[in-house]
């Protein structure tokens, strides 16, 4: 592949000579011209191919001096990233694998089981395929080009060679490769942010870019923390380095996903720092260079180079090589830094959890202007402002002491944090408590009932459990069916409050995450009392087997056939279990959740809603009338009731009490009768029910 | 499993496995309900297309088996089609696939919410064609376009039947996820830009869709909707859907997004009206008609079904309670209950108090004076148009996907494959007249191949000593096999020919020749004979149509030289074979003697009857032409042909001989059959029948002098049993092949014996053989048991 080769702050020449330095070093070669005009300097930050610069921010100077001192200045070298070479190269060891499609080569030893290694190569490229600086141990796979072993050589004889052969050998340099990928790393890591991340509230974690050349990111780990999402957004031409800081990072339960055309081939995520990576079911789109880094990677794969110092697991291996690219950073004339403090909160503020913080930042630049304000909370960015005055509001914020601090960058680039202030989150008395499972406990199947409690309930919250909506009883307790995958699982309960408040409790437990040879479904599971549920367990085993309800049977279960039996429920929550008995006499518990709610209290409860907005709008309080709504609804009564304010108590006072029209599970149907002109006017209010268990109105 | 063995097996395990886990763990969802809207429209709308078991697609496309039973590898069981489509249809919600399945025809644009574009539009994304300048979108794996290609494979890829299996059921899940965004395509959120995100973690953000909800909760409604017998598919039938982009855009503005888009409000696009005036902020389709008001009673029907906390409301007060509903009047349909006015209209109205929106994230400001809401009379009647479209769209892009046809009939020569038994290579090269029979579509510089696709009969011998023999009474008998060994393998498996351009027209035929990358082996059994066109098919690149055709098994044509031996009629005149040696050595005596017609006690011809052999010059004939030539067959040898044929051949021989030339003809002669029925646990088998002793061929013409006409032909299995050197082993033969047109036979002539061929005969497997017990053929009833 073509390398493309960029050249950084190229002023144009409209007269005089061009000045080219070339500064060869490791890894690292530069061909940057530098010119000047009489006119003046351009400050530039740009990236630029072979074309002379393009200004992204300038200023016009007149100073002859300062166009002889740009000349004085000694280019900083070019970044030169060629990654395209292998699929997978590790420094270390390279443990377990599966599929890779294309070169893979480790400085330790290889062992591969169940693997398949350079299917993808083109035929006349299979050389150095498979290479181990040290032993070479394989089973059961197919090689798909020559392999080297440096140590040893065991391959069972389920391992085909479909193309190449296996010999003893050191084609690859590691030691040299190794002083390579780190110098690279630390280079990359030097580069100047160019590209916003911004930490939604919402878990996305969201990286844009807008330069077309290259866009420059510099983000922690901690970062990944309860991710939801990962996007970067920059444009097709570009390339993207991502600078990632810390000593470790996992990476589970989230995506990547691009926009703005960028694709695999042109990002690189660079983990400076790292010693350990932890992925699982994860998919890295792009290549990862991280030199210093032990990778853990099962069930999922690497869309792209993967270059570190050893890695273990299953983690498949597709070809999208990294382009080449030359990366050349700019210098400029000599630029003050700009000053940045936090004006709010003082320093020592204390709050209620769970808290929203508005955090205000004072910042200014002497011989330019503060191009933005990035905000942290402990460390982790929650924010960016770019215009004064530079503020960002957290909420949220759980209980405990954090530091907030700020930094800002002007528009030449160079950054300064602020120092940070200190600030209490106290709580608020609410306590939420998972009872069951217990943290650490050893879950056969793929599904936990997860029981717990909230202190005392606030009116219209909701409990979740990784999403799934619980029920609640009468005592405060919460109840939920909740899927698991094989290994650790970490149980979040989220309570919601209906102004938007969270508060969550977890626990981790480890699964076998084997399906169940047995199906047990309810329907419905949730309506009003008295609730006749039908229950259907089905038998998937070629056996006939038994089972129990509560104790109640056993009642048989022909091989690969259904039991069906109905139960009728007075109003609560109850957790029915089936235990079946396979025709080996080994048994499976799983258990249900069934909601029987009571008319009348649903009835008060969309009551209590329907009055608590319209109270707030008596009272003139928009803000909190539109707590009751829906984002739709916010976005489509916000402006109505910023028009009828004024008339709301005699609006509100010719309503007629809510009056039920119909209830489902996850909808509240309720009629207010209006006289309007000699007529009466019937209107139908809904509530929905939200994924975080809270209702609210939608419609009206 | 290894995914050495079955790459792509693994590789689409692992996507699904994801895909499985990110389902289940609740990502933010745009969508109807994946658990009943989901399934119940794709099981409504698969009964209604050509995957519904018993419409015959399965067999049009070459997997037989049917009546439901055919499953495919899915994740940890196995799957019927509908079973599949479904599961994709499902699995589409998956991650943050969700991102892409709107689109806004109007303004073609996808989701566009909180300031910035989310994925792609979803035509864009569900097929992946270049139409949209995006052929591949590298997180994208279940487009129409991947699923185009998994049947490519499916259809072609050589190796295990499971792997071909599995590339069936990526098919059918790749499909549903394209049908998916037909059926998000009639939500009207979906194509009005209307973001209704349902996340958990999103907290206050979250925005539930009251149409998706209510349509879950109005599961019986939404059935009966979706099953009704006036819901047709869409296609074939509609001139417009040439492309699959046009089940979401076409010309006649049928397509499944602009119908919606244009004929429906949805809830954050509903009517806009400042002083009776249309506001078109947007959208400027569909247009609010004359309002009209609705009583209780009409609404719900009748007083009785009128909820009775609500009865209570309106009840006393000397006036109906009425609710004001608006028509919309698309360009292609009026929807009486469109909208409804909302609780804070007449407030509007009264105060004459402007309301200001102010939609940064469009850039649109503007004012109105009423306002509308949805409830459930108005999501009624959009359901009631929607959901039987959906439906009908839906089975129509199954059909559409599967519509590609070719009819397969045998070449001008008359069979589609001809080999030299002796050679036991194989058949290399297929012949076939193909026909495209795909409707108003011409093919168009595709590519096309034959793929044959068969079972092996394990206990195959270059001698047939392995195939089913009939007794004399017409039992039939099984070979003998070695332990562990069937005679017809479950497995199946496929040789396919090099590729070839193709151009045919609708309704148009040409005859094509394939040769085979391998050949099809005699031992083959349960034969099938399929091309596959890939390639441009009426507007659509890429399509694939599949041509299938039942044809025999190996039909072996023994050609005997039966000279050795010379036909004396006895006193009863029934013919009595003698070896002419004996005859010769023996002319003295009775009945030999009748011979010696000068009676001078040794044998001279002329003038005694000639009754000594000698080798003989053959062709070998069918209605195309000559296609074997045996120059010189030695007494007591024979040549043996194997045909690949339809049901039937006319079969020429041409024997020159010392006095004359002979022409024998066996009109409509029947090929061989080896079917399974895996469903009755039954293989239809044709049995060989021994001659000379020994099993040897279907149909054997057989060369023999005699002396007179006997009345009675000798019993040919009972013929002296040949004393040649190499008696059993058959002769090469110069395989040749006239061009069509060439001279034919006549039929008639002499000296030729060829007994009476038997029909195939049913063989039920017996039931200790499906239990596996020892002694019994080995079981080939297909394990396959899972998802319903």
């Amino acid at each position: 592949m073509m390398g493309e080769r960029v050249r950084a702050f190229v002023t144009r020449l409209r007269s005089g000579i061009a000045l080219a330095l070339v500064a060869v070093g490791l890894g690292v070669w530069a061909g940057v011209g530098h010119g000047f005009t009489p006119e003046g300097v351009l400050r530039v930050w740009g990236l630029d191919k072979d074309a002379p610069g393009r200004a992204i921010g300038s200023s016009a100077g007149t100073s002859h001096g300062m166009t002889n001192r740009l000349l004085e200045q000694e280019a900083p070298p070019c970044i030169q990233v060629r990654l395209s070479d292998y699929n997978l190269f590790l420094l270390g060891d390279y443990t377990q694998g599966t599929d890779v499609q294309g070169k893979v080569a480790a400085g330790g030893h290889i062992t591969l089981s169940h693997f398949s290694v350079g299917a993808g190569l083109p035929e006349g490229d299979i050389s150095q395929a498979l290479v181990a600086g040290g032993d070479l141990n394989l089973s059961e796979g197919g090689v798909h080009g020559d392999a080297w072993y440096g140590g040893s050589y065991t391959a069972s004889s389920s391992v085909i060679f479909s193309r190449g052969t296996a010999s003893r050998g050191a084609p690859v340099d590691f030691s040299l490769r190794g002083a390579t990928l780190h110098s690279l790393s630390t280079a990359l890591s030097g580069l100047q942010a160019n590209g916003t991340t911004t930490r939604e509230p919402w878990g996305g974690v969201m990286l844009r870019g807008t330069d077309p050349e290259v866009n420059v990111f510099h983000l922690e780990s901690s970062l990944f923390q309860g991710a939801t999402l990962w996007s970067i957004e920059a444009p097709a031409t570009s390339f993207v380095v991502v600078n990632i800081h810390g000593g470790s990072a996992s990476f589970s339960g989230f995506g990547i996903q691009f926009s703005g055309g960028i694709d695999p081939h042109r990002v690189l995520y660079n983990f400076v720092e790292a010693t350990a990576l932890q992925a699982q079911g994860f998919g890295f789109w792009g290549t990862v260079l991280a030199p210093s880094a032990d990778i853990h990677f099962s069930n999922g794969s690497f869309q792209g180079g993967l270059y570190a110092r050893s890695l273990t697991g299953n983690a498949s291996g597709y070809l999208h090589p990294l382009i080449e690219r030359d990366i050349c950073p700019t210098t400029g004339p000599s630029n003050s830094p700009p000053t940045v403090a936090i004006t709010r909160p003082l320093d020592g503020a204390s709050f209620t959890a769970p808290a929203t913080i508005h955090v205000e930042a004072a910042a200014s630049d002497s011989d330019g202007a503060v191009s933005r304000v990035e905000f942290f909370l402990d460390g982790v960015p929650v924010g960016t402002a770019t215009s004064s005055p530079y503020t960002v509001t957290l909420t949220q914020v759980p209980e405990g002491t954090h530091r907030l601090s700020a930094r800002a960058t002007d528009d030449l680039g160079a950054s300064t944090a602020s120092a940070a202030v200190e600030v209490t989150v106290v709580g608020s008395g609410l306590t939420l408590t998972i009872t069951h499972p217990i943290n650490g406990a050893s879950i056969p199947g793929d599904r936990v009932l997860v029981t717990g409690w909230v202190s005392s309930r606030p009116p219209n919250s909701g409990v979740t459990v990784n999403g799934v909506t619980a029920a609640w009883d009468a005592s405060g307790g919460f109840h939920a069916s909740v899927p698991l995958q094989a290994g650790g699982n970490t149980l979040t309960a989220t309570l919601a409050l209906f102004e938007g408040d969270t508060l969550t409790e977890s626990v981790t437990v480890v699964a076998t995450g084997q399906a169940l040879p047995f199906d047990v479904s309810a329907t419905p599971a949730v309506g009003l009392a008295p609730l006749a549920v039908t229950f259907t367990v089905t038998n998937r085993t070629a056996q006939p087997a038994s089972y129990t309800v509560d104790g109640a049977g056993p009642f048989t279960l022909p091989a690969g056939g259904s039991s069906v039996r109905t139960a009728t429920y007075p109003m609560g929550v109850f957790t029915p279990t089936f235990v079946m008995t396979d025709s080996a006499g080994a048994s499976f518990r799983q258990s249900l959740v069934i909601e029987a709610r009571e008319g009348n209290q649903m009835d008060q409860l969309f009551g209590a809603i329907w009055n608590g907005m319209n109270e707030a709008l008596t009272a003139g309080d928009k803000a909190l009338a539109m707590k009751y709504l829906n984002p739709r609804a916010r976005e489509k009564y916000g402006p109505v009731f910023d028009a009828l304010l004024p008339f709301m108590p005699e609006i509100i006072a010719s309503y007629s009490p809510l009056a039920r029209a119909g209830l489902s599970p996850t909808i509240g149907e309720y009629a207010v009768r209006r006289p309007d002109n000699g007529v009466h006017r019937l209107y139908l209010i809904y509530f929905l029910q939200g994924p975080d268990g809270v209702w609210r109105i939608d419609e009206m | 499993m290894r995914c050495e063995a079955i790459k792509g097996t693994c590789k689409m395990d692992k996507k699904l496995f994801l895909l499985l886990l990110a389902l289940s763990f609740a990502p933010p969802s745009w969508a109807y309900d994946d658990g009943i809207t989901h399934p119940d429209l794709t099981r409504a709308a698969v009964d209604k297309s050509m995957a519904s078991p018993n419409a015959g697609l399965m067999k049009d496309l070459g997997l037989a088996s049917w009546v439901g039973n055919r499953r495919f590898p899915f994740y940890l069981g196995r799957g019927a089609p509908s079973y599949l489509i479904a599961e994709g249809v499902r699995l589409e919600d998956a991650d943050f696939r969700v991102f892409n399945h709107f689109y806004d025809p109007v303004h073609g644009r996808p989701l566009t919410a909180f300031g910035r574009v989310w994925g792609k539009i979803s035509p864009a994304w569900a097929l992946e064609d270049r139409l949209f300048d995006e052929e591949e979108i590298p997180e994208q794996d279940f487009s129409f376009r991947d699923a185009r290609r998994s049947m490519y494979q499916a259809l072609t890829t050589p190796g295990s039947q499971e792997q071909r299996d599995q590339y069936w059921a990526d098919t059918f899940l790749k499909l549903g996820h394209v049908i998916h965004h037909i059926q998000d395509m009639a939500q009207p959120q979906h194509v009005r830009n209307d973001q209704h995100v349902e996340a958990w973690y999103l907290g206050p953000l979250q925005n539930p869709s009251l149409y998706e909800r209510y349509t879950k909760e109005s599961r019986g409604r939404v059935m009966e909707l979706a099953t009704s017998g006036q819901v047709q598919a869409a296609f074939p039938g509609a001139p417009e859907l040439r492309h699959p982009f046009h089940f979401w855009v076409n010309d006649a503005q049928s397509g499944m997004a602009e119908f919606t888009n244009r004929n429906f409000v949805s809830q954050g696009t509903n009517f806009e009206l400042w002083r009776d005036q249309v506001v078109t902020p947007t959208y400027p389709q569909p247009v609010p008609g004359t309002p009209r008001d609705y009583t209780l009673e009409e609404l719900y029907g009748a007083p009785e079904s009128v909820p009775p906390h609500m009865a209570s409301l309106c009840s006393g007060h000397g006036v109906a309670c009425i609710m004001t509903m608006y028509p919309s009047l698309g360009p292609t349909l009026a929807i009486e209950k469109a909208s409804t006015l909302s609780i804070y209209d007449q407030d509007l109205r009264n105060k004459g108090v402007e309301v200001i929106y102010d939609r940064w994230d469009e850039d649109i400001q503007y004012t109105v004076t009423r306002l509308f809401a949805l409830n459930r009379f108005n999501l009624d009647e959009a359901q009631r148009v929607l959901i039987p479209r959906t439906v009908s769209y839906s089975a129509g892009f199954i059909n559409y996907f599967f519509r590609g046809r070719l009819e397969i009939t045998p070449p001008a020569l008359g069979a589609y494959a001809t080999a030299d038994h002796s050679q036991g290579q194989g058949f290399t090269t297929i012949k076939a007249k193909v026909k495209n029979v795909t409707p108003g579509e011409t093919m168009r510089g595709g590519n096309v191949v034959a793929v044959v696709k068969f079972r092996r009969n394990e206990c195959y011998k270059p001698d047939l000593s392995g195939e089913f023999e009939a007794s004399p009474s017409g039992r039939l008998i099984p070979p003998p096999c070695e332990e562990g060994k069937t005679y017809v393998t479950q497995e199946q498996f496929i040789v396919t020919s090099a590729e070839q351009t193709l151009t045919l027209e609708s309704g148009h035929t040409q005859e094509l020749t394939f040769t085979l990358a391998e050949p099809v082996p005699f031992e083959a059994t349960d034969v099938y004979l399929q091309v596959v066109y890939h390639g441009l098919l009426g507007v659509e690149p890429g399509a694939i149509a599949v041509g299938t055709v039942d044809i025999s098994e190996p039909t072996y044509t023994a050609i005997f030289n039966g000279t050795d031996v010379f036909v004396i009629p006895d006193s009863f005149n029934r013919g009595t074979p003698f070896y002419y040696t004996e005859i010769i050595d023996n002319i003295t005596r009775r009945p030999y003697s009748v011979v010696d017609r000068d009676q001078d006690g040794r044998y001279l011809s002329p003038p005694d009857v000639r009754v000594e052999g000698s080798s003989l010059h053959l062709e070998v004939h069918l209605d195309g032409g000559k296609i074997a030539d045996i120059p010189a067959l030695p007494e007591g040898r024979f040549a043996r042909i194997a045909l690949l044929a339809g049901s039937a051949f006319n079969l020429r021989v041409r024997l020159h001989w010392y006095n004359g030339v002979y022409d024998y003809h066996y009109p409509q002669a029947v090929a061989k059959l080896g079917r399974v029925d895996w469903e009755r646990n039954t293989y239809h088998v044709s049995a060989l029948w021994r001659d000379r002793n020994w099993k040897l061929q279907v149909h054997a013409p057989l060369y023999y002098s005699y002396y007179l006409t006997p009345v009675y032909d000798p019993e040919m299995f009972l013929l002296l049993p040949s004393r040649a050197t190499e008696a059993t082993q058959p002769i090469q033969v110069q395989m040749t092949e006239a061009p069509a047109g060439s001279v034919r036979l006549a039929s008639g002539g002499g000296g030729v014996y060829d007994r009476p061929r038997p029909e195939p005969v049913e063989w039920r497997v017996p039931r200790a053989a499906l239990a596996g017990e020892p002694g019994g053929p080995r079981a080939f009833s297909p394990v396959e048991t899972l998802p319903q």
